[in-house]
């Protein structure tokens, strides 16, 4: 195997010169991969020639069984080399501050009628869906907990009246986020453009490791469906003052797939 | 109460199912008198639109009689008969203030996936599919209508359910389709499709002052009708669509060509096995054959105006012919709330009566084989209205 990963590595120099601005090390990934993949299918056919493992007696059958342990050990290869990719990505970002998730929407509704609506934790609570308020009694703090499980406390970290309000969101176990709402006005004035967007908190301590980078990238992905959920409501609630959903409404008899697809309904 | 419900590619059943409760202050619930099966609503039976569930209420063409109201509706009360359009909206946001209803941006409670399908959501739509709302539809006996203050609008007591019903979709469709066209004194317009959609773009394009339409069908009793609104008709099997229409139009190809056919396009020849053989392998979702042929006849500096349902994606359409020949291409969901009081007007006058295209008129327990009638165009089938109560 070692003699197949020096040849591919030979092969890879080769081609990553060929493939001018694909780093070396990439190239040389993917390909010692393959070599590992081929030479763990040369080595089953041999094996199974000499009959050392029990296989079925069809020459067929073996090709098959190369080809799938080929297969496997490239699909092995791939998931890993991906990951590797993951953490290192996550990583990066984690560095320069760009982990977060955001989305936009226009609303129509004045800046500071938005800026009000978000910083009155109650109406807040009107709107969001799976979160509850347990607590709003001291100003700039409010407490939540969500349906699924989990305490948090939101304080307000930035406010600008008007453009902007930040919350720094920290959960039971020590977990802090930053959520930021960035508000202007479009549509001649009708409209405002609401940006969301939400960052691990960087005065919190412990992210920093390439696993927790990834873990947070890996929050922040699930988060994101969620946030721009969230702010669909906001949206629908300002503009039609209540919030536009199917449940509770007659349906025929479902399929078993037809009920679990239905659940993703709003 | 009775509705019908998707039950599979070619199966829909009338179940028992619970009565529907107001769920939004501005909710109201009608009791229907009457609904209708829409050529649309074939497109949901022959399994060519995603996200439609085994259970989902059909329907989106209907009418009847408010039975109870939301706190926030106050321009509805019980008793009153109305008619409701198929694109629900909420009248405040950005597109429904443009009168753009069927782009309605707070309607669509699943508005990420149809996102993820076509780049925007539209409106959510009454019965047609999860990625239009998944909201249940009218081919029932009652019916949940949100934004009540925005889409039923109420029809006088002399005029009958069959001259007011087709206000709910296929009247504006078909008048949305011809207006596209911006006709002008002395245009020719050809219409691809004789079904409901196609008769009343027929109908819209004289009222708006064409001088000649030319109606494209293959069954007799479609060309038929066409033909008593005053078309001109071709059956496509029996002879070359483009070189009749250059031969009719003295080679130049009419001012304004219709789509009123969509993504189920039969067509003769190379063309419709290709489409065919395609959407089987799922390599291509709809069968656009009527829009390469209307491209290709359309005049230089023409209308396009596509009022048949495309779902998917499409291929070997001649966009070069669009660009190169300036061709304006015009299309969308009806925003039929714009349109339901200006053309209620025109029914009012006497200016059309839309009842002219019922062919079927059927009880709610007859509806699973009306929808195999109208598929197969069996027993002269045109339009079918259900009588959910009778």
């Amino acid at each position: 195997m070692a003699i197949a990963l020096q040849r591919v590595r030979d092969t890879s120099d080769t081609a990553a010169r060929a493939l001018k601005g694909l780093p070396v090390k990439h190239v040389d990934h993917v390909l010692a991969w393959y070599g590992v993949a081929k030479a763990l299918g040369s080595a089953l056919k041999r094996r199974t020639r000499k009959k050392a493992v029990r296989l079925p007696p069809s020459g067929g059958s073996r090709e098959v069984v190369a080809v799938v342990a080929g297969v496997t050990a490239l699909a092995v290869g791939a998931y890993a080399v991906r990951r590797h990719y993951m953490r290192k990505h996550a990583t990066q970002l984690a560095a320069r501050g760009q982990l977060y998730a955001t989305t936009s929407l226009a609303i129509q509704a004045t800046p500071r009628s938005l800026y009000d609506l978000l910083t009155n934790p109650q109406r807040v609570s009107e709107i969001l869906e799976g979160i509850e308020l347990t607590d709003a009694s001291t100003q700039g703090v409010s407490r939540w907990r969500l349906k699924s499980g989990g305490e948090y406390d939101v304080h307000i970290a930035d406010d600008a009246p008007g453009s902007l309000v930040s919350w720094r969101i920290i959960g039971a176990s020590g977990e802090a986020y930053r959520a930021t709402v960035s508000l202007e006005s479009v549509d001649g004035g009708h409209g405002a453009r609401a940006g969301v967007r939400v960052e691990p908190d960087r005065s919190s301590n412990g992210h920093d490791s390439a696993a927790h980078a990834v873990e947070l990238q890996a929050a922040l992905e699930a988060m994101a469906p969620a946030i721009a959920k969230q702010l669909r409501r906001l949206k629908q609630f300002v503009e039609t003052g209540e919030i536009a959903t199917t449940h509770g409404q007659p349906v025929g008899k479902r399929s078993i797939i037809g009920k679990l697809l239905a659940r993703g309904d709003s | 109460m009775k509705a019908v419900c998707w039950q599979g590619i070619h199966e829909v059943g009338v179940e028992e199912v619970p009565d529907p409760h107001l769920v939004n202050p501005r909710d109201a619930i009608i009791k229907v008198t009457s609904s209708a099966i829409c050529g649309s609503d074939l497109h949901l039976y022959d399994g060519y639109i995603p996200l439609v569930y085994r259970g989902d209420i059909l329907g989106h063409e209907f009418m009847g009689e408010v039975v109870e109201v939301g706190s926030a509706v106050t321009n509805l009360a019980v008793g009153d008969r109305v008619v409701v359009p198929f694109p629900i909206a909420c009248g405040s946001c950005y597109f429904c203030s443009r009168e753009l209803y069927s782009l309605c941006e707070n309607s669509n409670p699943n508005a990420h996936l149809a996102e993820k399908l076509w780049g925007h959501s539209p409106a959510g739509l009454f019965g047609y599919s999860h990625l239009l709302g998944g909201y249940a539809g009218g081919q029932a006996q009652y019916v949940r209508v949100p934004f009540a203050d925005i889409g039923p609008v109420k029809v006088p007591n002399e005029l009958t359910d069959e001259q007011v019903l087709f206000l709910s979709d296929i009247f504006p469709t078909g008048y949305m389709a011809a207006e596209n066209c911006n006709i002008r004194a002395g245009d020719t317009v050809a219409v691809w499709g004789c079904g409901p959609v196609g008769q009343f773009a027929i109908k819209s394009a004289f009222l708006l002052g064409a001088e000649r339409v030319i109606a494209i069908d293959r069954f007799p009793e479609r060309l038929e009708m066409a033909q008593r609104s005053g078309a001109h008709t071709l059956h496509y099997e029996e002879v070359d669509i483009l070189e009749a229409l250059r031969d009719m139009t003295g080679g130049r190809g009419p001012d304004s060509c219709i789509d009123a056919v969509g993504m189920e396009a039969h067509m003769p020849g190379a063309h419709g096995v290709y489409d065919k053989v395609k959407t089987s392998l799922r390599m291509e979702t709809d069968r656009p054959g009527v829009l390469r042929q209307a491209i290709s006849a359309c005049r230089n500096g023409g209308t396009l105006s596509v009022a048949g349902v495309y779902g998917g994606l499409i291929d070997k359409v001649p966009f070069g012919a669009v660009v190169n020949r300036s061709i304006t291409v015009k299309t969308g969901q009806t925003h039929v709330q714009h349109y339901t009081r200006p053309l209620l007007e025109r029914i009012s006058r006497g200016d059309i009566d839309p009842s002219f295209v019922v062919t079927h008129r059927i009880g709610i327990d007859e509806v699973p084989q009306a929808y195999e009638m109208f598929r197969n165009k069996h027993d002269g089938c045109i339009k079918v209205v259900v009588q959910p109560w009778a």
